[in-house]
């Protein structure tokens, strides 16, 4: 079995290791600090199983879960002292290990995560509705991966079934959708104005939402606004 | 019972008037009612002066008509013989006829019988013997010319028709010969018509009594209700006769009515000018009441809590210059309850600061990992626990400790969470100064180094270093600063609540000294100082 650990303190990662080679022979163990080792794991290392530190540094173990569309791995959280995750876990009937633990608890917990703990979609939903946002983006770019703080990013498009990120100077392909981006990042930073574009607000110029409504960026482009999305964005616009 | 104001301000206003008005009315209506009776005493004496004045007269001109009847020489012929009866009769009728107060006039000889008697004999008898047992006028050794000379008076009382009634008797002699009296002329006159002849007004009296009395007049002892004067009514009459009395007398409530009527006036003049001073101080009372009401309002305000409620204005100065010294007094007590309750709260915040959860449960959570691994170091990490939260608890119980035992907190908080960051973090404490000449609040630094490990270091992958230096400075304070080079500082709008505490601890203690400041330089290090005076500057 393939098991990753995600915690920033060595210590932590020990924790598990340990009682993890001591009670089975047939395990695979990765360890990553932080969440953008893991989200690289995930790829080269497939791990099935994950045990996933809430508290870390720049990317927390629930922002490290909206990278995810698909998630092929079970997930055991843990955290020392967070109210809102332990909120959300519960609310969700989702199994968490309280640091510290006991080697039963965590026997216990890896049981469970036998027998389901497929991350539900209801914990992301639940993630999103409590405004926890994406604010950094994992970029292939060639053979390397290159992380984006979203702050940075300009629009973001779909261009024939790719999707493709736009900071300045230059632009990169995303592996996920427009739609899924959408939910994951913070409606008061993008909008989308069209089912091809998502923009950020900052960038937005001037507008016109008369019969042929449009935006122009500050780069002078000028972009459509579709007749479904004339309303969200008025809306928004005017807060 | 406690005494209002207001009450207390109508009543000395009244008593004011009131006092002083009743005791001076109560004298003038005294000496009022003594002059009036006096006055109709005086006045009364008057009357029956002129009341016996004229009685006397009265009787004295019907003595000079019994005279003029007596010479008359029928009349003298008649006493002695019969033949002239019917002229002294008709002479008699005549006397009646013209002195209507005379009910009866009789003829006696000198031996007392009687010649002739108008209008009844047996009346005439009865009368004559009752004369005869008063008898002092019918002296045979009497001369006439004597006898002339005097008028007789007696008072009888005859019973008539079974009523007893008073009479005066005026009894003249008729002249005989040899200036020897040969008879007497007598009239009857009844008390009564005496009396009806003088004239009084409505409630006084008079009437004449035959007893002696004093010349005086003289308030009834008996009712109280009557004013009288007596008067002896003189007479030229023998001595033995009864002096008639003229009695006057006048209703003693008649008389002081107008005295009456002057004290009634009085009394309600009195009660206008009372209810007038009494309304006059509610209103007064009212006026001085209102703003001691007010300043009552504003001192309850405070005692609510609301110490910097609006302070009402008043118009008296005594009372202005008391609600400001309410109103500075409120201040003072609110500026000592902020300093209090800061110093608390600040104490509680570095004790639950120093709680902090996620350092307790990760540090546990290190020496749980350790106790399978390495047995040892979590008993030396158990110990450095226990050691930095007693060092906290001792810390807590004083509002200043030396700089000395802070940086053995700082330490052993460092060496703690070294274990759990690894090499993510890097610390240095430099101390170039005497730490025993400084005392610091308790967890100021100890605070500032927390917070540079939860914002700076655990936020940032590659970690950083916290260098903390304890310098001197010319001036002999010590300058505290700790440069972190984890992820950098981010103002918040709050400034959040573990460097607004430190803040105002500094201010309390060290107010316009301390200089506390969080600064970001060029590479993204943030760097928090502040300065301690040493321990000689200040007693604490």
């Amino acid at each position: 079995m393939r098991i990753l650990i995600v915690d920033d303190e060595e210590l932590a990662r020990l924790r598990i290791s340990t009682y993890l080679r001591k009670v089975s022979l047939d395990v695979d163990i990765a360890e990553a600090e932080n969440g953008f080792e893991a989200i690289d794991l995930v790829e080269s290392f497939a791990p099935e199983l994950i045990f996933l530190d809430v508290e870390m540094p720049e990317m927390s173990g629930l922002q490290f879960l909206l990278h995810f569309e698909k998630r092929a791995f079970k997930v055991v959280f843990q955290t020392a002292f967070d109210e809102f995750a332990v909120k959300a876990f519960e609310e969700n009937a989702v199994d968490y290990l309280l640091k510290p633990f006991s080697d039963e608890r965590l026997a216990k917990a890896l049981e469970r995560a036998g027998l389901d703990n497929q991350v539900k979609s209801a914990l992301i939903d639940h993630l999103i509705a409590s405004k926890v946002y994406l604010d950094k983006l994992i970029i292939k770019a060639g053979s390397k991966r290159k992380i984006i703080d979203v702050s940075d990013i300009l629009s973001i498009r779909s261009e024939s079934h790719v999707t493709r990120i736009f900071i300045k100077d230059i632009d990169y392909s995303y592996d996920y959708s427009l739609t899924f981006l959408e939910e994951r990042l913070d409606p008061n930073l993008f909008v989308r104005i069209h089912r091809n574009v998502i923009v950020a607000f900052d960038q937005i110029k001037s507008f016109d939402l008369g019969v042929k409504a449009q935006v122009v960026t500050k780069s002078g482009e000028v972009i459509a606004v579709s007749r479904e999305r004339k309303k969200i964005l008025a809306a928004k616009l005017n807060k | 019972m406690k005494k209002s104001f207001r009450g207390m301000t109508v009543l000395l206003a009244t008593s004011v008037a009131v006092i002083p008005a009743l005791i001076l009315s109560v004298f003038a209506i005294n000496r009022l009612s003594e002059q009036v009776e006096q006055r109709s005493i005086n006045e009364l004496k008057l009357k029956v002066e002129s009341a016996s004045r004229q009685v006397s007269f009265e009787l004295s001109s019907i003595a000079d008509r019994l005279s003029g009847v007596a010479g008359d020489s029928d009349v003298r012929r008649g006493v002695k013989s019969a033949f002239y009866l019917e002229k002294t009769d008709g002479r008699l009728h005549e006397l009646l006829k013209a002195n209507p107060v005379v009910l009866g006039a009789f003829l006696f000889d000198v031996e007392g019988m009687m010649v002739s008697g108008i209008p009844e004999t047996y009346m005439a008898e009865h009368v004559y013997k009752q004369l005869k047992v008063l008898a002092p006028p019918f002296s045979e050794s009497r001369s006439f010319s004597n006898a002339k000379r005097s008028i007789a008076v007696a008072s009888l009382r005859l019973k008539i028709n079974g009523e007893q009634e008073h009479f005066v008797v005026v009894s003249v002699p008729v002249e005989g010969m040899v200036d020897i009296a040969s008879g007497y002329l007598l009239a009857m006159i009844p008390l009564e018509r005496l009396t009806g002849l003088i004239s009084v007004s409505d409630g006084e009296i008079f009437q004449i009594m035959t007893k002696k009395s004093p010349d005086e007049g003289e308030r009834d002892s008996e009712s109280g209700e009557w004013i009288k004067a007596l008067k002896p009514i003189k007479l030229v009459a023998d001595d033995n006769l009864s002096l008639l009395v003229a009695e006057f007398g006048a209703k003693r409530s008649q008389l002081l009515r107008p005295v009456v009527e002057i004290a009634w006036r009085l009394s309600i003049y009195a009660g206008v000018v009372i209810l007038v001073f009494g309304i006059v101080a509610y209103f007064l009372a009212e006026r001085l009441l209102n703003p001691l009401r007010r300043l009552e309002e504003q001192a309850r305000s405070y005692g609510r809590g609301e110490y910097e409620a609006k302070r009402p204005s008043f118009n008296f100065r005594e009372i202005e210059s008391f609600s400001k010294q309410l109103s500075e007094m409120a201040l003072q007590v609110k500026s000592r309850q902020d300093l209090q309750q800061a110093v608390f709260k600040s104490e509680l915040d570095a004790l639950r600061n120093q709680m902090n959860p996620h350092f307790l449960f990760n540090t546990l959570n290190a020496i749980s990992t350790y106790m399978t691994v390495d047995a040892s170091k979590a008993s030396q990490m158990t110990e450095q626990l226990a050691n930095l939260y007693r060092l906290t608890l001792e810390a807590t119980k004083h509002t200043t400790i030396s700089l000395g035992t802070e940086c053995e907190i700082v330490k052993a908080y460092l060496q703690l969470e070294s274990v759990r960051f690894g090499k993510r973090l890097n610390w240095r404490l430099h101390p170039e100064v005497s730490l025993s000449s400084y005392d610091i609040p308790g967890l100021v630094l100890q605070t500032i180094t927390e917070n540079a490990i939860k914002h700076g270091i655990s936020k940032a992958i590659a970690g950083g270093s916290i260098d903390i230096m304890l310098t001197p400075t010319a001036d002999g304070c010590c300058h505290i600063e700790v440069v972190n080079t984890g992820a950098p500082y981010v103002k918040k709008k709050s400034g959040g609540i573990g460097v607004e505490n430190t803040r105002r601890r500094l201010d309390i203690l060290y107010p316009g000294t301390h200089g506390f400041k969080i600064e970001s330089d060029q590479a993204g290090a943030t760097h928090v100082s502040f300065v301690l005076p040493p321990k000689a500057q200040h007693h604490n």
